[in-house]
């Protein structure tokens, strides 16, 4: 299709607009960064003043490094978990007789707001003694996002030809089996994005942090930057700073491995 | 009803020319068919008189206005998809009337005319099904219905057959070829089925890598085919084709030795064609059948002579008359008439002028 | 075959959705009708008392029609959007690049972040957009500081982070639509128009509705911009179900009882407007033949 010169200029301008506006908050973000505390609230967008030292002092004033450890820990903990689970249970809703009707019900679970479950988990966690702790917010986000994982890895199961099955059956394995030599191998482009999925999902997650995990030693990230807001004396370039911090890695990551989420999500999308 | 004129065309991908300065005249109201292996560039062809491609150098003439860069919408040509397009959410009706609807023509006059077109292929009981309720040649009916019920100047065709089975091919080839004949649309139909070709061209173009090999009437392309590639493509199965020298009236190649009519030639191929190859069971001639396949009313050898294995059809009324069917192993006689021998230069592999 | 999948595959799965699902709704039915605190749970049985401080709260009510209206709100903005765009981009070409990188952008950054960047970005005295607002005649403009003005900031900030899902769904969705029917409508002389409407749209639209209705679920969570930006104000401008939830059972009076029976109103609400669309949806495909 050749569009007009006109409509081929209208295109690249409307989406020029929409990659800077994309890029503003984020871009601000850096700005504030490379500021000292008095350039902060300068009105303007760019800084009058440069200086990287927002980097180093924000490990003093807050315990960064502990949060990344944490934000990290976690995310990683619950994108295994999660699709440790999804996969089989894919399988499951992609080939089983009437399977989808999981995918659907897992679902409808996905659809009701996290404040649903946060409570009751919030008293079973406290029972358990796995409040403040790393290892209930890998659970808790590992399970949450299964959901997710299983609407993903089910497209990618259904992409794969029932017949690659049906041959390793007949020769000679079970359906396990067959699910384990013949499909998964098959399936790591769709294990990659779901990973990346529920890693972002939980590496951003702030709900399930904020209820659960409070304590200093145990704070995530997103509450860490959060709590910068109750102080009287904001340092907002070192908030910043250790926003960019956390975030910098993860947009690494999604840049890197863009090829697989946009293609996960396509083939979840269009199956 | 317009003759369409293509001078030039090349189309390039890269360095790879898929259309090669093809020039060609299809007169009005003639059913032309493009026709070579996969690549040749048949189908760009047509997308090009479509202006659904637009080449990179030539110029396309519909009737006498140059269409070279006019939009598909602005051509006034009628299309036939391989895999039917048929838009899945509206009626069969719906379907055959949107290029009226398209035009702004009224809801029921679009209708009428879409029924009339509807009757023409034989699909009135279909009207209010969707496409997905037919079958493939319900739904390829459909595509010509909606093709011709708008009476373009030019049919375009691209391989409307090849996802139907072979005889529901060969029905609709003769009902597309009726349809035309009656209408007086000039028509334009790729194919890589030489078959179908042959039989409803009026004009015949072998292309291969994007270049005309030969056009011509089926006729011309069978009895005198211009090259090697033109006389290995027709006709089926396909010619031998078989490499020697010409001595003394003789064509001579490994453990052959024919009459032919020809001067001395030292690097000549010949094509014979299979239904040309004489077969005589002889316990003491050259050679030996070496496959035996029956095909309805005629038999197919593969026969070893020499160094040579050629192809030879005979009609099962003939092979009823010799003492037994053969099996390979059986000695065979093979003659061929000097006049049906084709000969082309070794190298080159155009055909050698008559002596 | 299908049915020899065996059934343990799908048990991992499922004892999740008890724990996630089945457990949640039950305890939470347990605590709405007990009178419970964060440290003291299930103390004694307190029938339908916590269910009518729920409704009579002065925050609570006002959030279920405020939530319905930013998800509706939200759900409409990014779908349109959303489709337009990946039209746009589509008709640039199918590979995606680096817009596809910068649409990552928002999708990857925790709310949290952006929250703080746009609170700065709009702060009246200092931000980031202070000397432009001068600039153009509208210095002071503080829309944080209005109540209509900060929900529709929390919009804004919502919609620019979720629209990229709907474009990258969208895109996926568009290059489905086979080219041979672009072509017969090219050919057949249907407009940009007609050709959307009759190819384009067909194919996308269950995509598109299953988008509308994701949209509209992750509308009614947000929960992560209104504790960093607003904190739910001015006054209550802002205070949507999640945060008023939040504000029950984890600050204030940490009265769990009211914060689960305002969950479960919540749910409920969610939950019916999630089935109407989902109906709709239904009656809009069957009408088109799909």
């Amino acid at each position: 299709m050749n569009p007009t010169r006109r409509h081929y200029w209208a295109v690249r301008v409307a989406l020029a607009v929409i990659a800077i506006a994309a890029l503003i908050p984020v871009g601000y973000l850096v700005s504030l960064s490379l500021r000292p505390p008095d350039d902060v609230l300068n009105s303007r967008l760019l800084p009058t003043e440069w200086t990287l030292t927002n980097f180093t002092k924000v490990f003093d004033t807050i315990a960064l490094g502990t949060m990344l450890r944490n934000s990290w820990v976690i995310a990683v903990g619950a994108a295994l978990l999660a699709v440790v689970i999804a996969t089989p249970a894919a399988y499951f809703t992609a080939r089983r007789y009437r399977g989808e009707r999981l995918l659907t019900a897992l679902l409808a679970s996905y659809c009701a707001p996290p404040i649903v479950a946060i409570i009751p988990l919030f008293f079973l966690l406290r029972y358990a003694g796995l409040t403040n702790n790393l290892l209930g917010l890998v659970v808790v986000n590992g399970i949450a996002n299964v959901p997710v994982a299983v609407w993903l890895l089910d497209g990618f199961v259904r992409r794969i030809p029932v017949e690659i099955e049906e041959a390793a059956v007949i020769d000679g394995l079970s359906v396990v089996g067959a699910f384990r030599k013949a499909v998964l191998p098959l399936l790591w482009p769709g294990v990659v994005a779901a990973l990346l999925v529920v890693f972002f999902l939980s590496y951003n997650d702030f709900l399930f942090a904020v209820y659960l995990a409070v304590t200093k030693e145990s704070q995530t990230l997103t509450v860490g930057l959060s709590l910068f807001q109750g102080d009287r004396n904001v340092q907002f370039g070192q908030q910043a700073a250790a926003g960019l911090l956390g975030i910098a890695p993860v947009y690494v990551l999604a840049l890197a491995a863009q090829r697989y989420l946009v293609g996960g999500l396509a083939t979840g999308a269009t199956k | 009803m317009s003759a369409v004129e293509l001078v030039g065309i090349t189309k390039s991908y890269g360095d790879n020319a898929v259309v090669d300065d093809v020039s060609l005249s299809l007169p009005d109201g003639s059913l032309t068919v493009l026709v070579g292996p996969s690549g040749c560039g048949k189908s760009t062809t047509l997308r090009i008189v479509a202006g659904l491609e637009s080449a990179d150098s030539g110029t396309v003439h519909i009737g006498d206005r140059d269409v070279t860069a006019a939009t598909p919408r602005q051509r006034d040509v009628a299309m036939v998809f391989q895999n039917y397009a048929l838009y899945p959410q509206l009626s069969v009706a719906g379907n055959i009337a949107f290029p009226l609807r398209n035009a702004g023509i009224a809801k029921d006059v679009a209708a009428q005319r879409a029924r009339e077109a509807a009757e023409r292929v034989g699909i009135t009981k279909l009207l209010d099904r969707k496409p997905r309720q037919l079958s493939g040649g319900q739904q390829q009916r459909v595509a010509i219905a909606r093709a011709l019920v708008r009476t373009p100047s030019v049919f375009l065709f691209d391989e409307p057959l090849s996802n139907l089975d072979a005889k529901l091919r060969v029905e609709l080839r003769s009902e597309i070829r009726r349809l035309q004949q009656e209408l007086g649309i000039t028509a334009l139909y790729v194919t890589h089925d030489q078959e179908e070709a042959m039989t409803i061209a009026d004009q015949l173009v072998v292309l291969n890598a994007g270049r005309i090999e030969q056009r011509g009437t089926p006729h011309d392309l069978y009895r005198t085919p211009a090259n090697t590639f033109v006389a290995g493509f027709i006709g089926s199965p396909t010619a031998n084709l078989i490499t020697g020298r010409i001595d003394g009236g003789f064509f001579d190649a490994d453990g052959i030795r024919w009459d032919v009519a020809g001067p001395d030639q030292a690097a000549v191929t010949v094509a014979v064609r299979p239904e040309d190859v004489l077969v005589r069971p002889d316990a003491g001639g050259a050679g030996r059948f070496e496959l035996v396949e029956l095909l309805g009313p005629r038999y197919v050898f593969i026969i070893t002579i020499g160094e040579q294995r050629l192809t030879a059809v005979v009609e099962d009324a003939e092979v009823a008359r010799w003492a037994r069917p053969p099996v390979p192993g059986d000695g065979v006689a093979v003659t061929v008439r000097p006049d049906r021998l084709h000969l082309f230069d070794e190298s080159s592999g155009k055909r050698l002028p008559a002596a | 075959m299908s049915r020899r999948v065996p059934l343990w595959l799908a048990l991992p799965a499922v004892a999740g959705l008890l724990l996630f699902l089945v457990y949640p709704t039950g305890y939470l039915i347990a605590l709405a009708i007990t009178h419970s605190s964060l440290a003291h749970p299930l103390r004694s049985f307190s029938g339908a008392a916590n269910f009518s401080s729920a409704l009579s709260s002065a925050a609570f009510v006002p959030s279920l029609a405020r939530s319905t209206v930013f998800a509706v709100l939200a759900t409409v903005a990014t779908t349109s959007l959303g489709l337009t765009l990946a039209v746009l981009l589509r008709a640039r070409g199918t590979k995606f690049g680096v817009v596809g990188a910068l649409l990552l952008l928002p999708l990857v950054t925790a709310p949290v972040l952006i929250g703080v960047a746009w609170k700065l970005l709009l702060a009246p005295v200092g931000g980031g957009f202070a000397e432009a607002f001068w600039a153009i005649g509208v210095g002071g403009f503080n829309p944080l500081g209005s109540g209509v003005g900060a929900f529709l900031v929390i919009l804004l900030i919502h919609v620019w982070q979720w629209t990229p899902f709907a474009v990258l769904i969208s895109f996926a969705a568009l290059g489905v639509v086979r080219p041979e029917l672009l072509e017969s409508a090219r050919i057949d002389g249907a407009g940009t128009w007609r050709t959307f409407t009759t190819v384009v749209w067909p194919a996308i639209a269950p995509t598109q509705w299953a988008v509308a209705v994701l949209e509209l679920v992750i509308g009614y969570k947000v929960f992560d911009l209104i504790v960093v930006i607003t904190a739910g104000g001015p006054g209550f401008a802002t205070t949507l179900s999640p945060y008023a939830i939040y504000q029950t059972g984890l600050r204030g009076s940490f009265d769990m009882g009211t914060a689960a029976a305002q969950t479960l109103i919540f749910a409920a609400v969610v939950g019916a407007v999630a089935t109407i669309v989902t109906a709709t949806r239904a009656r809009a495909l069957k009408a088109e033949g799909s």
